[in-house]
């Protein structure tokens, strides 16, 4: 296989395993019972959700009765989701407002680059991936 | 020394696979210094010392996973690994290569042989065919739980899958009073089969059998909802126990109070013929008699403790049951010898013997 066509198989299996983590996460969130324990084992009170997609907006929706949720954090600073009473900040907003609560990263895609950003100013053990805090080791 | 693993292994449906990568770990470490080991899960790779997360990392594609564990591989001066076989891929031949220019000496283990029939997906089916053709360029030493001296032209070391003797008490035999206890612990797979031992009974109850059979499940998986309905189509509730997931002292308590086990029922379904699945092993720790419709690599077939039946979906005829049970109730010395044979012949220790002298050589 030539080096083109590679990158466009490695570029194919990358935006497939992204889709697929995406439903898979999904649907793990409609776990009320695996949420709710996963929140305990965390020791999550005040959480900001990373991500103003439907992955953000869906794990809002998922914990908003067992946690906090000070805000949506979003680059952009919106929702790309058309939701109403849902608090979004943008990247900037989080960094005056955080003090020392959670933060779940919701993208798939950007994750690294995201983690990279948050651990300017945020403590790496208070920094979840949506997989680890529904799945992960603890 | 480094067990890479491709899958979770703390999940409520892991209990299988937990205790057998970690009882191999466990062995593995009485001959090597230090026995690292990985997991993955939620989308997560994780490498393991012990009970410890030692690093964790997000890893979303195959080449993601390949790439932490070359990296851990460097880090930590892996020399050795053992590799649970996932399927094949384009990245994982990568990998093998990689390590293969690394001077690492590996071993790959095969979980199942044949298992194209496990596999549902057509994609990675054919990717899984296309690939582990060319596996045998990169590895020199396979394992797998059953008779074969060479796949997909790798010499192979046949194993038998372990247990953990420490963690696998006798049972108690307990006091008959009119039932008869028989005990399925699985994950509920279709190669389970246990809707032959549900149809098997509601057979026997419209033939008017007169002896009062309970049959337990304990476990979840896929195939647990179908024998629910099928139970409540049979109308058998008060004959057949969903008791879910046990573990400890429930579980022990399961063991105890059981007099005979029922191994995988539906081999068939899956074209494996032949293997050695950990069940068994447990079952014959415990010292309980069990029944099971494979060829089991393990058993000649013909112990008394033992009741193998035609690897097919006929009905469990329950008459035999019951006369297999009349032969073997309450024998306390068939307990010590069962579990005896388990540590003579079941143990991790002595199963990766091989293995550990192909790392040795």
């Amino acid at each position: 296989m030539d080096k083109e066509l590679e990158k466009i198989f490695d570029y194919y299996a990358e935006d497939y395993k992204i889709q697929f983590f995406n439903y898979k996460m999904m649907g793990k969130l409609l776990e009320t019972e695996n949420v709710k324990k996963r929140i305990e084992i965390y020791n999550i009170r005040d959480l900001y959700v990373y991500g103003g997609g439907y992955l953000g907006v869906q794990l809002y929706n998922a914990v908003k009765d067992f946690v906090s949720v000070k805000a949506l954090v979003d680059k952009s600073g919106g929702l790309s989701v058309d939701v109403q009473g849902i608090k979004s900040i943008s990247f900037d907003g989080l960094k005056e407002n955080y003090i020392d609560e959670k933060i779940i990263i919701t993208p798939v895609k950007y994750y690294k680059e995201i983690k990279k950003d948050l651990e300017q100013f945020i403590d790496k053990r208070n920094i979840l991936f949506l997989g680890e805090f529904l799945e992960g080791i603890v | 020394m480094l067990y890479i693993v491709y899958v979770g292994l703390f999940g409520k449906r892991d209990v299988g696979i937990r205790k057998k990568i970690l009882g191999q770990v466990k062995s593995f470490s009485k001959n090597f210094e230090k026995v690292f080991y990985t997991v993955y899960s939620g989308q997560m790779m994780y490498l393991m010392l012990e009970d410890s997360v030692i690093e964790k990392e997000v890893a979303i594609t195959r080449k993601d996973c390949h790439k932490l564990v070359l990296g851990w591989i460097d880090k930590y001066k892996i020399s050795k690994t053992y590799i649970r076989y996932d399927y094949g891929d384009k990245w994982f031949l990568e990998f093998l290569k990689k390590q293969k220019e690394k001077g690492v000496v590996s071993v790959l283990e095969f979980p199942t042989i044949p298992y194209d029939k496990e596999l549902s997906n057509k994609r990675l089916i054919t990717e899984d065919k296309y690939y582990r053709e060319k596996i045998s360029e990169y590895i020199s030493q396979c394992t797998t739980y059953a008779d074969y001296s060479e796949v997909f032209g790798i010499p192979c070391i046949p194993l038998l899958n372990g247990v953990d003797i420490d963690k696998t008490p006798m049972r108690t035999c307990r006091e008959q009073d009119g039932r008869i206890v028989l005990l399925a612990v699985a994950t509920m797979e279709q190669w389970h089969g246990y809707e032959r031992v549900i149809e098997g009974m509601a057979e026997y109850y419209k033939e008017t059998g007169r002896r009062n059979i309970l049959f337990k499940l304990v476990g979840e998986g896929l195939e647990i909802d179908k024998y629910k309905n099928i139970v409540k189509n049979y109308g058998l509730e008060q004959y057949v126990e969903f008791c879910g997931k046990l573990e400890g002292e429930e579980l022990d308590r399961q063991y105890d109070e059981a007099d005979i086990a029922v191994g995988s029922l539906g081999m068939y379904k899956t074209g494996c013929l032949k293997g050695a699945p950990i069940k068994l092993r447990e079952y014959c720790a415990r010292g309980i008699p069990f029944i099971y419709a494979y060829e089991d690599i393990g058993f000649n077939g013909n112990e008394k403790y033992l009741m193998k039946l035609p690897n097919d979906n006929k009905k469990l005829d329950m008459k035999v049951v019951v006369e297999f049970y009349e032969k073997t109730k309450c024998d306390k010395k068939l307990v010590s010898i069962m579990h005896e044979t388990a540590k003579k012949q079941f143990t991790w220790d002595g199963i990766l013997k091989p293995v550990v002298r192909y790392f040795n050589r």
